[in-house]
């Protein structure tokens, strides 16, 4: 490796600190940029600094934008009366993905975590009360993960949220689509039982 | 090395890279162990989510793999105390046990009765039978009991007159001296509490005997906050340093 001049070992460094990515995929990446256009390398250095120049979180729902306001919020075809409640983007990103949902989302951008000390106020709790309190909101989806967090979140969501006229509801977890039962922990087939439905 | 199986609490667990994780369990028959769960956060198959915070869990785990690190084989959930990861309360209880057996418990010494008075605690604070403050009480004295801490609640620490021949209702006690003080004894006054007499039989009665009558004792609603104050002030003083936990603790409280 060290018969690189610095320039390229510096990026194979670089690279390398990306997740899932080892030295020898990092030193092939650094080759590619260094065979490709010199348009090509200026484009991604650029939306690398675009990234971290414009993305923000949207003032009301804390999801990743590039505007004050994301599209979700903005946008005139989702129902701003019903709000998913989730943990972090990658989480709405998934909803999305599946497509089966039509309301607006808030990001909390955590979980409750005792032993990390994560509190009420270190998270998005405040502003979704806030949020809450300003109306026109009938139900709030909480899909926060199963985990003891998530779970922790989503009991104490659910207590400060109790005092309004509110639908609220969580998501079922259950067994996944093609899932084996043999895989399936205790506590997910126990979910699933009790929320199950008829077909 | 050969395979290991013990049945063991989860404790903490922590992000290793994109697949792992590394996890700490108080075991029934080692103690406190760190294991390493390959591909846990990835493969569904293997661990499939039961990996929880305070589950009861049967584990196999290779030992010997360099010095303290595990590699966690197989789990299988036994009690998964799902009523306490649907409270904050709750949560926040078991949270702050956690941290202080954590804290307290070296590696590999095996601790069978702080492991089944764990177990206890959890059992009884997903079933709701107990309120989750006399259970703290409850946890607290005992675990300290256990450790060879325990709070010295019938002598004055400085001369040993007996708790019998003190002045007074309120009793003095002294964080450093790990016990109660007489009032001619009674110095500066830096790191003091002041218990009850009455406070004080009780933390006694609590502290000792079987737990299944220990936790039957109703503890009325002064002397519960008198001794969580007393507890989360002595086992943080000993642990040397406060338990994230309590602070949550105390602002949903
Ligand atoms: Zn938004
Ligand atoms: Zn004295």
């Amino acid at each position: 490796m060290n018969h690189y001049p610095a320039s390229i070992l510096n990026l194979i460094k670089n690279f390398g600190r990306l997740p899932g990515i080892g030295e020898k995929t990092a030193e092939r990446l650094a080759m590619h940029i260094l065979r490709a256009r010199r348009v090509e390398a200026e484009q991604l250095a650029q939306s690398i600094m675009d990234l971290k120049q414009n993305t923000r979180l949207c003032s009301k729902c804390f999801a990743l934008s590039d505007k004050e306001l994301c599209k979700i919020c903005e946008s005139p075809a989702r129902n701003q009366s019903l709000l998913c409640v989730v943990e972090k983007p990658a989480d709405m990103a998934a909803i999305e993905q599946s497509g089966a949902f039509t309301g607006v989302y808030h990001i909390l951008q955590g979980a409750l975590s005792p032993m990390d000390g994560i509190g009420p106020e270190d998270i998005k709790i405040r502003e979704l009360i806030k949020r809450v309190e300003n109306g026109n909101i009938d139900e709030i989806v909480i899909a926060t993960s199963t985990t003891v967090e998530g779970e922790a979140t989503a009991s104490y969501i659910s207590k400060e949220l109790e005092r309004f006229q509110l639908r609220i509801t969580r998501i079922a977890s259950g067994v996944p689509v093609g899932g084996d039962l043999k895989y399936v922990d205790q506590v997910t087939l126990k979910r699933a039982m009790e929320t199950r439905h008829v077909i | 090395m050969p395979d290991f199986s013990t049945p063991a609490i989860m404790l903490r667990s922590i992000d290793h890279g994109d697949y792992d994780l590394i996890i700490k369990f108080l075991t029934l028959k080692q103690g406190k162990v760190t294991v390493i769960a390959k591909y846990a956060k990835k493969s569904k198959k293997r661990f499939s989510g039961i990996l929880e915070l305070f589950s009861v869990l049967e584990l196999v785990y290779k030992t010997g793999r360099g010095k303290g690190l595990y590699l966690l084989k197989e789990a299988s959930l036994k009690e998964p105390f799902m009523k306490i990861r649907g409270d904050i309360k709750k949560t926040a209880y078991a949270s702050y046990w956690t941290e202080i057996i954590n804290q307290w418990l070296e590696e590999g010494t095996r601790q069978e009765s702080i492991y089944y008075l764990f177990r206890h605690v959890l059992q009884a604070l997903d079933s709701g039978r107990i309120p989750e403050e006399a259970l703290s009480i409850l946890f607290q004295i005992r675990f300290m009991k256990i450790s060879g801490f325990s709070p010295n609640l019938s002598l004055c620490s400085t001369c040993g007159i007996e708790i019998d021949s003190m002045e007074g209702n309120s009793i003095l006690f002294d964080l450093a001296k790990g016990g109660i003080v007489c009032k001619g004894c009674a110095s500066y006054p830096s790191g003091r509490l002041y218990l009850s007499r009455g406070t004080i039989k009780q933390l006694e009665w609590v502290g000792s005997g079987d737990i299944k009558k220990a936790e039957r004792i109703r503890f009325t609603s002064p002397a519960i906050k008198e001794s969580l104050v007393f507890l989360e002030a002595f086992v943080p003083y000993h642990l040397g340093r406060e338990p994230r936990s309590l602070s949550f603790l105390r602002k949903i409280r």
